[in-house]
C-alpha cells in the first residue's frame, strides 16, 4: 500500500523536473538550482488541475506550489515556491481559496498562507472564505481555532473588522491559552484594519493583561504596545502580577513586558532619592561618589518605592537568559530606573554577550560603552574583557579601546599599567586608524586620570621618533593636549621634548615641539630652557623645513616678548632711555635679531612676512602690550570627550536609536518619559488587586541624588609649591646645557611631588584644579593684566 | 518602541535572493535595493546599517549564517538585539528542520514548510513561537510531510499523523508533546574555547575560557533530569568559578542559584544548548607577580629581525614535556579530516554541530589527546611574500588573500616535549621604502623599550626617557635593523588547537540522571554519553611579538 503512491509521486516529479528544465532555458540564474532541488515546477494549467483535484494529495501538491511562488515571473515554480520568491500568484486565487474548507489541516494552512498574502488584492473573493474561517473558530482542535483567528485578523479587508472583533472576543475567552495568545496577537491587526474598533479592543487587552497564563501575557503586552501604549491605567491592577510573571513568560514576551514596566515605572514612581548620610570622616579621601558607595552601603540611604523595588528584584533571574536582548533589556531597567548600586549586577551578564556572534557583540559593546560613560566603575573589574584581539573588526576594536579608556581611572594600578601597555601596543600596529585611535585613547587616559599622565606622556614620547608619520603627528597632538591641561606639571616634559629636538627629523614633529617650548617660554619668570633651545635652533635655522622655521621665528618672538615684559615691568623708568639704544647686549634680543634677520631673507614669503610683522611689533615698547596679546595669549585647554559621549548622550539603552546615534532619525523612537514628580506619582493603592490599605507607601525625601560622575570640586586655591631656588636663580638663562636643565628640573620635581602627596591627603580630586588656577595666577603675574581679556584669541 | 520585525530576505553567497517573507506592510524597497545597499557597505559590516535614503529611513539588520545573508529591514524603532536574536533563531530552526548545514537548495526545496515556519515564528511582526520543539507540534518536519503526501489518499487511519499530533499542544513550551523513542539516549557535549592574550614576554595577560554545554536528548515522555557538574576546587578556595552563566529556559534557575553546579531541567527533544559560561583563568591578575598559574597547552615563542638582513622571523611551538594532553600518540587517521572541518567552520560563534556526534574522536576523558595544532601568522599589509621558509615539521600555506601564513603540525608530532620551528624571510612590496637607517635605529630601540615595559610591568616608571634610548642605541649599533624591516615583521601569532577528552577549565560532569518525570518506564536505562572538547581557534589565542 505504501509503495504505489510513492511511485506516482516520483513519476510526477520527473515530469516537473522536465518542465523546470525547459523553463529554465528562458530563466536567469535560477535554472540550475531548480534542477538540483526537488522543487516541482508546473504550468499554471497544471497547478489549476491540481488545485481542483478531488484528492487531497493533489491539492496539497498544488498548494505547495502556489505558496512558494513569488518573485520570479519567468520560471513557474510550485505556488508555494512562487510566493516565497515574490511572484504574483493572485491568478490562482479562486482555485486556491475554494480549498479553504478542506478538512485536512495541511491544506488549510497553505490556503491560509495564500489568503494572507493575496486577500488584499481580491477582497470580494476573500469574503467568500470568511464564513468558513469563522466556522473554524469553533473547531474542537485548539490549533485550528488559533489558526482561524490569526488568519481572519490577517485578511486585510476592512469590511470584516466587526467580525474579526467578535472573533477576538470569543477567542480571548477561550479555554486554551494557545488560542488566547493568538487572540491577543490578533488585536493589533484588527486595530490597523479598522481603528474605530479601538474601544472594544482596549477592553480585550485589559482582560488579557490579567490572564493567569504565562503563555498569554507576553502577547497581551505586545498588543498593549501596539494598540494603546498610553493607557498606563490598564496596567495598574496587574502590575504586581506582571512583575512576578516576568520570569515565567517566554523571551519575546519578556522583552515587551520589560519595555512596558520601564515606561510604567517612569510614569508612576518618583525618582529614587539617594540620601547620603553626611558621615564623612575627617580624613575623608573624597574619591568621589563611588568609593563612598562601595565602601559602605550604610552611607547611602535610599527611599525606594516598594513596587519599584519589586520590579528591580524580579529582574536578576532574567540576567541568566540565553537571549541577549533580554539581558540588555534588564540592563536598561537598571540603568534608567535603579539607583547605581544595582548596576554592578548587570556588568558580568552584559560582558557575557561578548561570547555571542559578532553582530550581537558589537551591539552589546555599544551599550556597554554607553553605560560605562556614566558608570565606568561598574566595568572596571572586568577590564581584561576589552582587550583587542587581532581579528576584531573596526567597529568592535574601536568600542573596546573606548571602553578601556573609560574604565582606566577606576581600575587597579596593575590593570592601569596593563591598559597603557595595550594601548601602546595598538599604537604600534599597521592599521593607521587603530594607531590614531590608540594614541587618542592614551590622551583620554591621561586627561581622566591626571595622576597617571606622566606615564601616558612617557608612552607617547616613545613614539615621537617613529618613522610612521601618522603616529608621530597624533602623538604630538595628544602630548600637546596633555601638557596644556596641566602646564605646571609638565615643565620637565617640555624640557624632554626639547631634548628630543636633537634627534627628531620629522619637520611636523619639530614644529609641534618648538611651539610647545614657546608656550612655556614665560614660566619661572624667564628662567627656563626656551632661550637655550632657541640658541641651539638658531645654529641650523637655514637647514630647517619651512614649518619648523615658522615656529622657530615664533619662538624667538615669544621669548623676546617675555623678555621685554620683564625688563619693562621691572625697570620701566630706568630702561626707558636704554631701550632706545640700538645696541642691547643681552643674549635674547641678540638672538631675536639674528633669527628675524635670517628670516627676512628666507625663500618663503610667508616667513619673510611674519618676520617683518614680529620685528615691527616688538620694535617699540608702545606696541609691546599688543605683542603680548598676540603672542602670549593663554590658550584654551583642550578636552577630548569619549567618542560615544556626544553621539549617544541621553538615548535609551538597548534602542536602535542609540545604535545609529543622535543625529539620525528613526521613526517611532520615543525617549523614556521623565520621572514623574512626587506630587503626581500614583498611589500604590491603584496597584492593589483587591481594595485594601497596604500602608506601604512611604513619602520619599527630597534630597538631590548626586550626579553619577564625581562632581568636580573646586578646592580653595593654595599657593603653588614653588622651588625657591629656581626663582632665586634669576635670569641667567643661557649658561647651561639642556642636560643640566633636565637634572635640575628633576630635582625640583621630586620636591614638588612630595608636596603633591601632602596635598593628596587633603583631597585628590581637587589637586588638578589647584594646579590649573595656580597656573592662571602665574600667568597673571608674569604677563600684562590685559592677558586675561585675551583668552578668546586663537593660538598664534 | 513597538518592537516588530517587518520582513525577512535570505540571499545566497552570490547575493541572489532565495527567500522573501513580509510580516508587515509593504517593504520600503525591493530586495535588490536592500542587497545592493548591503553590499555597498565595506566588508566588516555593522549588524545594523542605516539607510537614510529610503523613506521612511530604514534600519537594515543583517546576519550571515553559513554563507547565507539574512536581511531584515525595519522602519521603526525596535530593540536591535531582538531582531538579531530572532534572525539567529530563524537560522537555527531552519537548520533544525532541514538538517545542518543550511544550504540554499534546502530552503528552495521546502518553501511550503519555510513559509509555515516563518508564519508561526512571527505573527504580524511580533516574534511568537521560536522553540524548535514547539514548532514541531504545529509544523510538520519534511520527513513526515513526505510520508504524509504518500498517505493522504488512504482512508484516515492510524498512519494519519497530522490529525492527531498538532491538536495536542505541549504544556511545556520548549518540549513537544508525545515524545516517543525506541532507544532512549542522551548526550552531553562540553565544548570550551580558550581566549588568551600573551604579552611579548611570554606571560599571559588575559586568559579566559568560554564554555558551552550542548545537550542531545532522545528520551520518551517527559523526563526530569539532574546534571551535577564539579569545578576543580570549591568556591572561595581559589578554584574556578563559572561566571555569567546563561541557561536554556528549561533550566530551573532557583536550583542553580541555591546549589551552583546542579542543573535541574526537563529537556527539549533533540539538540539544544543547555548553558554557556565563562571562567577567568587569571582571576588575580597582576603584572608584578611571576608568571605562575595558567598557561596554554602549547607554548609559542617568536623571534623577530633574525638573520643577516634582519628580515627573518622565527616561530617556535613547544609542547610541554609534562603536557597531560598527549600521553598517547594518536593514530594518524584522526587528524586531518578534523582539521578540515574546523577550518571550514565559520566565525567561532556558531555551535559547531560536528562536535555533537560522530567524527573520529580518539580522545576520552581518561586519555585526553591534543590534535590539529596549527599557527596562523598574519603578515603586515605591505609584505609581498615570504622566502626561504623552513619548517621543522608539518606543512604551511601562504594565504595571499588574507595575507597570512597557516602552519599546521601533523597530529603525530604532538608529543610531550616536542618543539618545532617555522622560519621565513619577508619580502616587502616595492615602493615601500621609507625611513633611512638613522630612523630605523631609533625604532629598534622603541621596540625593545616596549618589551622592557611589558616585562617589568612598568609599575615603576622607567628611569627616564633620555637615558635609556642612549644606551639602547649603542646596543643596536652592531646590527641596525631598518625601520622597514621592523614594520614588516608580524605583530602577532594566532594559535589553534583541539583537545579531545579534557576541559581546560577542569570542569567535570559528576552525574547525569533522570530523577523524575513521566512517560518513561522505570526499567528504561537510557544510554548516556559525555564528551569533553577544548579548543582554540579563530584568533582566540593571540601571542604578541
Amino acid at each position: 500500500m505504501l509503495t504505489r503512491p510513492m511511485l506516482t509521486i516520483y513519476a510526477a516529479r520527473d515530469l516537473t523536473i522536465e518542465a523546470a528544465t525547459s523553463a529554465s532555458g528562458s530563466g536567469r540564474t535560477y535554472g540550475t538550482k531548480l534542477i538540483n532541488s526537488p522543487a516541482k515546477a508546473a504550468s499554471p494549467k497544471e497547478i489549476r488541475r491540481f488545485l481542483s483535484s478531488r484528492h487531497d494529495r493533489d491539492i496539497l501538491d498544488g498548494l505547495r506550489r502556489v505558496v512558494s511562488l513569488l518573485d520570479q515571473p519567468i520560471i513557474i515554480l510550485t505556488v508555494a515556491q512562487m510566493m516565497s520568491r515574490g511572484v504574483d500568484c493572485s491568478e490562482y486565487f479562486a482555485d486556491v481559496v475554494k480549498n479553504v474548507a478542506s478538512p485536512t489541516l495541511e491544506i488549510k494552512k497553505l490556503v491560509y498562507i495564500y489568503l494572507l498574502t493575496y486577500a488584499e488584492s481580491e477582497p470580494d473573493l476573500s469574503l467568500l472564505s470568511i464564513n468558513t474561517i469563522q466556522k473554524a473558530l469553533t473547531d474542537q482542535n485548539q490549533v485550528v481555532r488559533a489558526m482561524a483567528i490569526r488568519v481572519m485578523s490577517g485578511i486585510k479587508v476592512p469590511v470584516i473588522s466587526q467580525i474579526v472583533a467578535l472573533g477576538i472576543k470569543r477567542c480571548a475567552a477561550d479555554m486554551s491559552p494557545y488560542v488566547r495568545k493568538a487572540a491577543a496577537l490578533a488585536i493589533p491587526k484588527c486595530y490597523r484594519l479598522d481603528p474605530s474598533t479601538l474601544p472594544v479592543l482596549v477592553d480585550y487587552v485589559s482582560t488579557l493583561l490579567g490572564d493567569k497564563s504565562y503563555y498569554v501575557i507576553g502577547a497581551a503586552v505586545m498588543a498593549w504596545w501596539e494598540v494603546c501604549p498610553d493607557r498606563i491605567d490598564l496596567v495598574h491592577p496587574h502590575y504586581r502580577g506582571l512583575c512576578k510573571l516576568l520570569i515565567d513568560i517566554d523571551e519575546w514576551g519578556q522583552l515587551a513586558l520589560l519595555r512596558l514596566l520601564t515606561v510604567y515605572a517612569r510614569k508612576n514612581f518618583p525618582k529614587v532619592r539617594t540620601k547620603s548620610v553626611k558621615k564623612r570622616k575627617t580624613t575623608s579621601g573624597t574619591k568621589g561618589f563611588y568609593s563612598d558607595e562601595e565602601s559602605g552601603d550604610e552611607n547611602v540611604v535610599e527611599s525606594i518605592d516598594p513596587d519599584l523595588k519589586l520590579l528591580l528584584d524580579c529582574c536578576p533571574p532574567l540576567l541568566q537568559s540565553r537571549n541577549s536582548a533580554v539581558i540588555l533589556a534588564v540592563a536598561r531597567v537598571y540603568y534608567h530606573l535603579a539607583p547605581p548600586i544595582y548596576l554592578p549586577k548587570v556588568a558580568a551578564p552584559l560582558l557575557s554577550l561578548l561570547r555571542a556572534p559578532e553582530d550581537i557583540q558589537s551591539i552589546a559593546l555599544t551599550n556597554i560603552v554607553f553605560i560605562a560613560l556614566s558608570y565606568p566603575s561598574v566595568f572596571a573589574p572586568h577590564a581584561t574583557h576589552f582587550l583587542v584581539s587581532a581579528i576584531d573588526p573596526p567597529q568592535i576594536w574601536k568600542l573596546k579601546i573606548e571602553a578601556l579608556t573609560l574604565v582606566y581611572p577606576y581600575a587597579s594600578k596593575d590593570i592601569q599599567s596593563l591598559i597603557l601597555n595595550e594601548l601602546s601596543y595598538y599604537a604600534g600596529g599597521y592599521d593607521k586608524e587603530m594607531v590614531r585611535e590608540a594614541v587618542k585613547a592614551v590622551g583620554r587616559c591621561a586627561q581622566n586620570n591626571p595622576e597617571q599622565s606622566q606615564r601616558c606622556l612617557k608612552l607617547l614620547m616613545q613614539h615621537i621618533n617613529s618613522p610612521d608619520q601618522t603616529l608621530v603627528a597624533e602623538c604630538l597632538t595628544v602630548i600637546r593636549h596633555i601638557i596644556q591641561q596641566h602646564p605646571a606639571r609638565h615643565k620637565k616634559t617640555v624640557v624632554r621634548l626639547a631634548k628630543a629636538l636633537d634627534t627628531a627629523t620629522n619637520s611636523a614633529a619639530r614644529a609641534s615641539i618648538i611651539w610647545l617650548v614657546g608656550e612655556f617660554s614665560g614660566v619661572d619668570n624667564g628662567d627656563n630652557v626656551a632661550a637655550d633651545v632657541l640658541r641651539i635652533l638658531a645654529k641650523n635655522f637655514a637647514d630647517e623645513a619651512e614649518g619648523a622655521k615658522l615656529q622657530i621665528l615664533l619662538l624667538a618672538a615669544k621669548i623676546y616678548a617675555h623678555y621685554l615684559n620683564r625688563t619693562q615691568g621691572g625697570l620701566a623708568d630706568l630702561t626707558a632711555s636704554e631701550d632706545e639704544s640700538p645696541e642691547d647686549t643681552h643674549p635674547i634680543p641678540v638672538l631675536f635679531n639674528y633669527i628675524s634677520r635670517l628670516a627676512r631673507y628666507d625663500v618663503s614669503y610667508d616667513i619673510r612676512d611674519r618676520a617683518r610683522m614680529y620685528m615691527s611689533l616688538l620694535s617699540t615698547p608702545k606696541s609691546s602690550q599688543l605683542a603680548t596679546l598676540i603672542l602670549l595669549a593663554p590658550k584654551p585647554v583642550p578636552f577630548a570627550p569619549s567618542p560615544s559621549a556626544a553621539v549617544r548622550e541621553g538615548l535609551t539603552v538597548g534602542s536602535s536609536a542609540m545604535m545609529i546615534g543622535k543625529d539620525e532619525f528613526i521613526r517611532g523612537y520615543v525617549s523614556l518619559p521623565d520621572w514623574v514628580s512626587e506630587a503626581d506619582a500614583t498611589s500604590s493603592k491603584v496597584r492593589d488587586p483587591v481594595v485594601q490599605d497596604s500602608g506601604g507607601y512611604e513619602e520619599v525625601r527630597a534630597v538631590d541624588r548626586p550626579k553619577p560622575q564625581a562632581a568636580p570640586v573646586r578646592a580653595p586655591v593654595s599657593a603653588a609649591p614653588e622651588s625657591a631656588a629656581s626663582v632665586a636663580k634669576g635670569k641667567e638663562a643661557n649658561g647651561k646645557t639642556l642636560d643640566e636643565w633636565l637634572e635640575e628640573e628633576e630635582e625640583e620635581e621630586e620636591e614638588e611631588s612630595d608636596e603633591d602627596d601632602d596635598k593628596d591627603e587633603e583631597g585628590e580630586e581637587s589637586s588638578e584644579y589647584e594646579t590649573d588656577s595656580e597656573e592662571e595666577e602665574e600667568e597673571e603675574e608674569t604677563d600684562d593684566d590685559d592677558v586675561k581679556e585675551s583668552t578668546k584669541m586663537l593660538p598664534s | 518602541m513597538a518592537g516588530a520585525v517587518e520582513a525577512l530576505y535570505i540571499f545566497d553567497s552570490q547575493n541572489s535572493p532565495i527567500l522573501q517573507h513580509n510580516w508587515r506592510h509593504r517593504p520600503t524597497a525591493s530586495p535588490q535595493e536592500y542587497i545592493t545597499s548591503y553590499i555597498s557597505h565595506p566588508a566588516p559590516r555593522p549588524p545594523l546599517i542605516y539607510l537614510s535614503q529610503l523613506s521612511p529611513p530604514t534600519l537594515l539588520f543583517n546576519i550571515v549564517h553559513n554563507n547565507l545573508t539574512f536581511l531584515s529591514p525595519v522602519t521603526s524603532e525596535v530593540e536591535p538585539l531582538l531582531v538579531l536574536e530572532f534572525l539567529h533563531r530563524i537560522a537555527d530552526v531552519l537548520e533544525d528542520y532541514f538538517g545542518p548545514p543550511l544550504i540554499p537548495s534546502k530552503i528552495e526545496g521546502n518553501y511550503d514548510i519555510v513559509a509555515e515556519l516563518l508564519g508561526e515564528m512571527c505573527d504580524d511582526g511580533l516574534p511568537a513561537n521560536t522553540e524548535p520543539n514547539g514548532l514541531r507540534d504545529v509544523v510538520l518536519p519534511p520527513s513526515i510531510m513526505k510520508k504524509l503526501l504518500a498517505n493522504v489518499t488512504l482512508p484516515s487511519g492510524s498512519l494519519d499523523p497530522f490529525r492527531a499530533a498538532p491538536s495536542t499542544i505541549s504544556t511545556i513550551p520548549w518540549r513537544r508533546a508525545n515524545v516517543k523513542h525506541n532507544s532512549n539516549e542522551m548526550y552531553l557535549d562540553l565544548l570550551e574555547t580558550l581566549h588568551c592574550t600573551i604579552a611579548p614576554s611570554g606571560r599571559p595577560i588575559a586568559s579566559r575560557v568560554t564554555g558551552t554545554m550542548l545537550f542531545t536528548s532522545r528520551i520518551s515522555g517527559i523526563p526530569d533530569m539532574l546534571l551535577s557538574i564539579r569545578t576543580p576546587t570549591a568556591r572561595g578556595g581559589g578554584g574556578v568559578v563559572l561566571e555569567a552563566p546563561v541557561f536554556h529556559p528549561c533550566v530551573r534557575l532557583s536550583k542553580w542559584n541555591a546549589q551552583p553546579g546542579q542543573l535541574s531541567f526537563v529537556p527539549p527533544d533533540g539538540k539544544f544548548v543547555l548553558a554557556s559560561y565563562e571562567v577567568d583563568m587569571l582571576p588575580n591578575f597582576s603584572p608584578s607577580t611571576a608568571s605562575q598559574g595558567f598557561n596554554p597547552p602549547v607554548s609559542v615563542m617568536t623571534k623577530l629581525l633574525q638573520g643577516t638582513n634582519s628580515n627573518e622571523f622565527e616561530v617556535r611551538l613547544t609542547i610541554p614535556g609534562s603536557s597531560p594532553y598527549c600521553t598517547v600518540i594518536p593514530s594518524q587517521s584522526a587528524g586531518s579530516s578534523a582539521f578540515a572541518r574546523i577550518a571550514a567552520q565559520g566565525a567561532g560563534a556558531t555551535i559547531p554541530s560536528q562536535f555533537l556526534h560522530g567524527g573520529p574522536s580518539t580522545g576520552s576523558s581518561s586519555n585526553p589527546i591534543m590534535e590539529d595544532v596549527s599557527v596562523r601568522i598574519p603578515l603586515p599589509p605591505h609584505v609581498r611574500t615570504v622566502l626561504n621558509t623552513r619548517v621543522s615539521k608539518g606543512d604551511f600555506l601562504h594565504d595571499t588573500e588574507r595575507n597570512h601564513i597557516h602552519w599546521r603540525l601533523p597530529n603525530t608530532a604532538i608529543v610531550p616535549g616536542g618543539s618545532y620551528t617555522f622560519k621565513a624571510e619577508v619580502v616587502v612590496k616595492s615602493g615601500h621604502e621609507d625611513g633611512d637607517d638613522e630612523e630605523g635605529k631609533r625604532s629598534g630601540k622603541l621596540l625593545s623599550n616596549y618589551d622592557n615595559n611589558y616585562n617589568d610591568g612598568s609599575s615603576k616608571a622607567p628611569s627616564s626617557g633620555t637615558a635609556t634610548p642612549a644606551k639602547e642605541k649603542e646596543k643596536d649599533k652592531k646590527q641596525p635593523p631598518s625601520a622597514q624591516a621592523i614594520a614588516s615583521m608580524p605583530r602577532s601569532v594566532l594559535l589553534d588547537f583541539t583537545i579531545r577528552g579534557a576541559l581546560l577549565s577542569g570542569l567535570k560532569v559528576d552525574s547525569l540522571n533522570i530523577v523524575g518525570g513521566k512517560g518513561i518506564a522505570e526499567s528504561v536505562k537510557p544510554y548516556k554519553g559525555v564528551k569533553y572538547i577544548s579548543r582554540a581557534g579563530d584568533g582566540s589565542i593571540e601571542i604578541r611579538c
